[in-house]
């Protein structure tokens, strides 16, 4: 892999060992500039772990991470997050106390590399809670809305910081249908007309194959496949791995 | 009542309590004037560890130690220099900047440690100096040092106003402010505000720096009025059991309940030990549990919700 303009985030061998097991073993991937890229496999295969390396979480103990030709392998989180790539929590985690509004004035504010007062990330958070949908909410405190209203309070946090990637850590998972075909709207939108790269793991399958146009295979922290999601589908050693025999595309 | 009249009138209680503070020492006597400068320096001490506890979410059991550490300062300089009470204002100040270096530079090491693991650190850090001072002749070893016997009640009162007032003016600023945000934030979830792109060590350490200025420069002013300290007197695990007990009663997290709880806490204190020593402390005791269980947000918090006016 060369360094190349439109590869936005590359990775190249990289790892993470917690004692005696090894998270995330020596994986590769490049995530092209305005493609989706998700990332799938099991309970525990590693893929919230090599989030965590990529926010800086987690310092990784071998490899290389490179964002916009920039190494940012061990740089600490608000760093990374203020190079231009913000994230959304698996399990959310919203600043519970305070609005919406609040809340993504937070990315506003803190994931900018220049001064944001007060008046400009609240115009800013305005504009993105209008985006995900949850403008009319914008004065409720987040501890008081549903989980799927947090998981958009999350992102509009995340995007209120005009990233160039975000990562996407399980947006979907446990949404009901509905909420599903409208976070599914709001990734390609992420996409097309805020023009930020998702990176994006994900369980819910439908959604995956629906949206990704490409797909990362990790299980017990090795890659072990990557392509098009027609191609992950039928790859004997994803479905014995993850999807399953019964699984039909 | 209108939200407006709510707040003009509280506007107006504000200028007139400042305005009855700065008079007050010109027409009462010593006693009063000494018992309200208690009042002040508490409601500073508290309001500083309230910015840690309240708004930052670290609680902190040490922070005597920021007392302590400018009252030490403000001797040493005063009696290795032979000082004399010209040099009050600035052997104060000296005193705050002691504190302030120490608590940055402890800050660099505690941050290291969350939750309760930050606060047993506290608590062995106010030790770790208590034995330093004790065990040091240049620092006056277990005898403490002494400063020139001069009367100045009517300085350390002013001090203790303007620190007052001060301290007031940088904590309401803060509450409304980006610094104020990124504090809040560290409370509510310090590795979200971390990914959020808010510095998070660097806040603390600011945080607990401001939080260690006041209580510094108010020991300073409290050792010029006493005219002697000892290790014992400056680093009283006393001192922060106070101002989480003043904090607690007014309000945590609030702008106004380390202030007001002050008022309350010194007024009760002073009555009930002069009219029943013996008890005083079980009273006091009581009181604070009483408190704590019917007001757990603290009594001028549920005030304001009665008045239905904004918790500042």
């Amino acid at each position: 892999m060369s360094l190349n303009e439109n590869i936005i985030l590359e990775g190249q061998k990289v790892g993470k060992n917690f004692g005696g097991l090894a998270a995330v073993k020596e994986v590769d991937f490049s995530i092209p500039r305005g493609k989706i890229v998700a990332l799938i496999g099991p309970n525990g295969a590693g893929k919230t772990t090599l989030f965590n390396i990529i926010a800086g979480v987690y310092r990784p103990d071998y490899g290389s991470i490179k964002f916009g030709g920039q190494d940012i392998g061990g740089k600490p989180p608000h760093i990374i997050c203020k190079m231009g790539i913000s994230r959304t929590f698996q399990i959310v985690r919203s600043f519970l106390q305070m609005t919406s509004l609040e809340n993504a004035m937070v990315g506003a504010m803190f994931a900018s590399q220049s001064w944001v007062g007060f008046k400009e990330a609240s115009a800013k958070a305005k504009e993105c809670l209008d985006f995900v949908g949850l403008a009319d909410h914008a004065n409720t405190v987040t501890g008081n809305l549903t989980l799927a209203d947090r998981k958009k309070v999350e992102l509009a946090k995340a995007l209120a910081g005009d990233p160039k990637l975000v990562l996407l850590d399980e947006l979907i998972a446990g949404l009901n249908p509905t909420e599903v075909r409208g976070a599914v709207e709001l990734i390609r939108k992420v996409k097309n007309e805020l023009k930020i790269t998702p990176f994006w793991v994900e369980h819910v399958m439908d959604a995956v194959i629906n949206l990704a146009d490409h797909i990362i295979v990790l299980n017990y922290g090795e890659k072990i496949a990557e392509g098009s999601p027609q191609g992950i589908v039928s790859d004997q050693k994803v479905i014995d791995a993850y999807l399953g025999e019964e699984y039909n595309f | 009542m209108e939200m407006k009249n709510v707040v003009s009138i509280r506007n107006a209680v504000a200028l007139l309590i400042l305005i009855v503070l700065v008079v007050l020492p010109f027409v009462m006597s010593g006693y009063v004037v000494s018992l309200v400068a208690s009042i002040l320096a508490a409601g500073v001490l508290a309001g500083s560890w309230n910015l840690m506890a309240g708004f930052t979410g670290y609680v902190s059991f040490g922070h005597q130690a920021f007392f302590g550490l400018g009252a030490y300062g403000t001797a040493i300089l005063v009696t290795s220099l032979n000082l004399g009470e010209g040099s009050l204002f600035y052997s104060i100040l000296f005193g705050g900047i002691v504190s302030a270096a120490v608590a940055f530079a402890f800050g660099y090491l505690a941050f290291i440690l969350r939750g309760p693991y930050f606060s047993i650190l506290t608590l062995g850090f106010s030790e770790f100096l208590y034995v330093i001072m004790v065990n040091t002749p240049w620092f006056g070893g277990a005898e403490g040092l002494n400063l020139p016997p001069v009367y100045v009640l009517p300085k350390y009162y002013m001090v203790c106003l303007v620190l007052f007032v001060a301290s007031f003016i940088f904590f309401y600023w803060m509450r409304q402010s980006k610094f104020g945000f990124a504090l809040s934030t560290i409370r509510q979830d310090e590795d979200a505000a971390e990914s959020s792109g808010v510095a998070t060590l660097r806040y603390k350490i600011v945080a607990l720096t401001v939080s260690a200025i006041f209580p510094g420069l108010i020991g300073g002013a409290y050792v010029w009025y006493i005219t002697y300290i000892d290790a014992v007197a400056a680093f009283n695990p006393h001192v922060a059991v106070q101002m989480i007990a003043i904090t607690m009663f007014g309000g945590l997290g609030t702008v106004v309940g380390p202030m007001i709880g002050a008022f309350f806490f010194v007024i009760l204190s002073e009555l009930l030990w002069s009219s029943m020593p013996e008890l005083y402390l079980v009273v006091l005791g009581i009181t604070i549990i009483f408190v704590i269980e019917f007001f757990p947000r603290g009594i001028v918090v549920r005030a304001m919700e009665a008045l239905k006016t904004e918790v500042v």
